[in-house]
């Protein structure tokens, strides 16, 4: 009997383990190399990456209008970078993310490496962190960065311009 | 006592600073025993020493002795030297409590120590899940040995974040941060409060007390930290980022014109910088001997970009035409300026896209042109902002990087 229940608690153990290891690696950690990891992947994609913070008042008040627009239109890529220098717990980056209406199926990355100089440098030279930023990659490769709150109208005009049905 | 035994770097930075002497630097270094990744700090990393530390504000008392106020992880500590940084005091922790420190990339525990040898420490916290946060100021009245409770500054319950503290000459000690009690009257009549107000303070004994919060101005740009200088007793001078109409954010500044009297705002530059975020970069400031006003800020402004430099002869209604920093085609940012007599300095980092260079420019005739620029240090990891201090006939450059503190002789103050 005590073979049997230490046997089930090892496997009730691996699952516990197995199902965290799973919700952590929702987030990935953006490091050194990360950012041409992202547009060598969604290279031939209309994307968009959008680089925010939990900390930041304008991208809490703008990441559901991100969660309306991939509900809206289809046919783009949507990658989410979270930036604080303090990363909160993985669970509140996701569960507001959630809240937002972005799904758990959303690429979501967090910023992993605490030399953030090198990293903004390796997205755009003239970026030093300013949040919420967002980059727009054409499906030719052509790149296009706003800093701040995104219009909605300029957004769907970049996705018309991509092709992407309304 | 155990003493945290710490390298420093002496190496005067004079014209032409030496290849050899800046070898020598990084060498040293490069022997600092390795810090925890700065990332993973503020959960990993918590022990009281410089290793741990990822922001280190230092103060040269009048004695002399070097104090530093420090962040590791979650903890603030106090230590001093009094061997310019060669060795230190045992660390000494402040009681912040369970709640998390203000972490942004601007915040810092500030640090004075008056004549009398009271040590003063203000620093924010983050009161709940919003980031809102919270300004505490603590004393220590027996050489650094122990603190007191620390104390909210004010018993308003909004945000508040990014203090900065002066002593004058008087001993009076004033006290700027950004706060947002203003919000709750506008969100009352149903308008929106973009920023935070720019509230002060100051304290008449020694810290202990502080008088009722009064807010200079609202609209200020709520994520980026304020610099303070002093005019003179009773009449510190802020620059700060403001929310100019149509969500432009440029450098202003506000000069007092006694404790309880700030004159008007005037804008250091029309950079036209529109931007609905979060810059995290606040500007520099620095007061000379003839009363000239030093100002250095980033901006990414269709005027201009970058890192700039404007002097005020008129106390601040206008300044000079804006001088960018370099090298061109860096990242510039994170600027320190002292003043000596008539010699400004301007320190900052600029990264290359590999390393963080530590970069000096000075001024010998109140910022009228400047010499060349000068690599002080480099580092291929994580770094603090630098700091220019002043202590005794010495100028500093304090700089914590992942591989250490590091406090560097860069000349003489004249």
């Amino acid at each position: 009997m005590k073979t049997k229940w230490k046997w089930m608690l090892l496997i009730a153990g691996m699952l516990s383990s197995m199902s965290f290891a799973a919700s952590a690696s929702e987030l990935r950690p953006f490091v050194d190399g990360s950012w041409a990891s992202i547009v060598k992947a969604h290279a031939g994609r209309p994307t968009i990456v959008h680089f925010w913070g939990l900390s930041c008042r304008p991208c809490r008040t703008e990441m559901p209008v991100w969660g309306q627009l991939i509900k809206q239109r289809h046919g783009f890529d949507f990658v989410t970078v979270e930036t604080d220098m303090a990363p909160s717990p993985p669970e509140q980056i996701e569960a507001f993310l959630s809240n937002a209406g972005l799904s758990k199926t959303t690429e979501a990355w967090r910023f992993a490496d605490g030399f953030a100089e090198k990293l903004y440098f390796q997205v755009d030279p003239k970026w030093q962190g300013e949040i919420p930023m967002t980059i727009f990659i054409g499906k030719d490769g052509h790149i296009e960065r706003h800093v701040g709150v995104e219009d909605a109208k300029a957004i769907n005009s970049w996705l018309d311009a991509q092709n992407i049905a309304r | 006592m155990r003493l945290m035994k710490r390298y420093v770097v002496l190496a005067a930075v004079l014209a032409g600073f030496a290849p050899a002497a800046m070898a020598d630097a990084h060498q040293m270094k490069m022997s600092h025993m390795s810090m925890a990744h700065m990332r993973e700090a503020p959960q990993g990393c918590s022990d009281l020493t410089l290793s741990c530390a990822t922001t280190v504000t230092p103060f040269f008392a009048a004695d002399g002795t070097l104090w530093i106020a420090a962040r590791a992880g979650n903890r603030i500590f106090v230590a001093h030297s009094q061997n310019d940084g060669r060795t230190f005091s045992n660390a000494v922790a402040i009681d912040s409590g369970s709640a998390k420190l203000d972490w942004g990339p601007d915040a810092r525990p500030k640090i004075v120590v008056d004549h009398s040898g009271i040590v003063t420490v203000a620093y924010a916290t983050f009161r709940d899940n919003a980031f809102d946060g919270e300004v505490f100021t603590t004393q220590s009245r027996d050489g650094g040995k122990s603190f007191d409770s620390p104390k909210p500054i004010t018993d308003i319950q909004e945000s508040q974040r990014f203090i900065d503290i002066q002593l004058d000459a008087d001993g009076h000690l004033f006290a700027a941060w950004l706060d947002k009690r203003d919000r709750v009257a506008f969100k009352a009549e149903g308008k929106a409060y973009p920023g935070a107000g720019l509230a002060f303070a100051w304290s008449n004994d020694h810290g202990k007390n502080f008088s009722k919060t009064r807010i200079v101005l609202d609209n200020t740009c709520e994520c980026c930290r304020l610099a303070v200088a002093l005019k003179g007793p009773g009449q510190p001078v802020v620059l700060f980022r403001k929310i100019f109409p149509g969500g432009i954010r440029d450098p202003a500044i506000v000069t007092f014109h006694g404790p309880n009297k700030p004159g008007l705002l005037h804008r250091v530059s029309v950079d036209d910088w529109q931007i609905d975020a979060c810059p995290h970069k606040g500007p520099s400031l620095a007061i000379a001997a003839d009363g000239s006003y030093h100002a250095v800020w980033f901006t990414q402004g269709k005027a201009r970009q970058g890192l700039f430099y404007a002097r005020s002869t008129d106390a601040g209604k206008h300044f000079s035409k804006p001088l960018p920093l370099g090298p061109a085609g860096q990242a510039l940012s994170r600027s320190s300026i002292l003043a000596t007599g008539k010699t400004i300095w301007i320190a900052w980092k600029a990264f290359d896209g590999t390393k963080t260079n530590l970069m000096l420019m000075t001024s010998h005739d109140d910022g009228a042109s400047f010499g060349p620029l000068r690599v002080v240090s480099s580092t291929a990891k994580n770094s603090d902002h630098p700091i220019l201090v002043r202590g005794g006939n010495k100028v500093f450059l304090s700089w914590q990087t992942q591989e250490g503190y590091h406090l560097i002789a860069v000349g003489d103050a004249s």
